[in-house]
């Protein structure tokens, strides 16, 4: 008896900490969520398919890409291959937790690696991993549960707040520009070179000149060339 | 196509491609994690695909007539100061968000 006990108080004590080391995500993803929420509402649709794409897709920048994308009709391919280009970024997210996931059942692992989002992967490598395996799988499940809820609360109340009333939601679309901005920042902070930067730069410049509408895909080929070229270099 | 088949395939499309991104180092990548190269990008991409994220937002700026672009890149030196400054996510981006929005909605140049 006192050994199920001691189980569920110490669950409550991993359910606690998790809880307690999401709370700066909440106070990102609820706003951002509800500011992704009030824009879709443009868009006409019933407030549900925000709900369904914080759920299923759970990915902040690629969803405010998606809304202009959606405005403008675009074709599915198009959403599908843009949505690829801004998520890119979370492909090197997973290396960090190969060792660590790799014992969870398949389904859950299947959630966790969905779930995977910038800020979820800067709480689980900022905070110290518990030692016990155990432990920390359940640490890692209840942030992941937990930032996943407020991003999905967020962008629904948005999404319902708009149908509601007649919010004038000009300008808010450059809450994505200024997310952006700070990414990038954070990046900077983390790699502490502008080798990265300058390159992109001069990628950009490139694209727009070339074809400004595809300038992200156009970017993104002439940065990859650049970097396998600069790595063959280094190489040597 | 109807607009719900359309909306559905949308979520649908960028579901996939997300899943895609986030399990390749967990599937195709998997035993990669020590490759020289796979660090090298991982080190460098992240970066320069956030920047490149930055100008994609602001391709369609239009610097030739009014506002000139003015709202939009006191925007982006609001948030980067600020962030700089205190590192705060959500105040560097309501902070520039904020700006933006008034200076869109004020004529600024009427402030002068």
């Amino acid at each position: 008896m006192s050994e199920i006990l001691k189980k569920t108080s110490e669950d409550r004590a991993i359910f606690l900490k998790a809880f307690k080391d999401s709370i700066p995500i909440l106070f990102g993803y609820f706003p951002i969520g509800m500011a992704y929420g009030l824009l879709f509402n443009e868009l006409k649709y019933h407030w549900g398919y925000a709900t369904l794409t914080s759920i299923f897709v759970f990915a902040g920048a690629a969803q405010y890409i998606s809304i202009g994308l959606l405005a403008a009709g675009a074709g599915v391919m198009e959403i599908f291959v843009t949505t690829f280009f801004v998520n890119f970024r979370h492909v090197f997210y997973g290396f960090s937790f190969l060792e660590r996931y790799r014992n969870v059942s398949m389904i859950k692992k299947q959630y966790l690696i969905l779930a995977l989002t910038d800020e979820t992967y800067s709480v689980l490598t900022t905070n110290r991993q518990e030692e016990d395996k155990k432990i920390d799988e359940k640490y890692y499940t209840s942030v992941t549960i937990i930032n996943h809820i407020y991003w999905v609360l967020g962008c629904t109340l948005g999404a319902l707040i708009g149908t509601g009333l007649e919010i004038d939601t000009e300008g808010f679309d450059f809450v994505l520009v200024a997310l952006f901005v700070v990414l990038t920042i954070e990046q900077y902070k983390s790699v502490k070179e502008i080798f990265p930067f300058v390159i992109a730069s001069v990628a950009s410049i490139l694209g727009l000149v070339i074809y400004n509408d595809q300038m992200l895909i156009i970017a993104l080929f002439l940065v990859f060339t650049t970097l396998t070229i600069t790595f063959k270099k280094l190489k040597k | 196509m109807t607009s719900t088949t359309y909306i559905t395939l949308a979520i649908v499309a960028m579901f996939v491609a997300t899943y895609i991104t986030r399990s390749l180092p967990f599937f195709v990548l998997a035993g990669q994690e020590r490759n020289p190269r796979i660090h090298y990008f991982g080190k460098y991409l992240p970066p320069a695909v956030m920047l490149l994220l930055v100008v994609y937002c602001l391709r369609n700026l239009d610097f030739t007539s009014n506002p000139f672009a003015i709202p939009e890149a006191l925007g982006v030196i609001v948030t980067t100061t600020f962030h700089f400054w205190k590192r705060n996510a959500l105040l560097s981006i309501l902070l520039g968000t904020l700006t933006y929005i008034i200076l869109i909605r004020l004529n600024w140049l009427a402030v002068f």
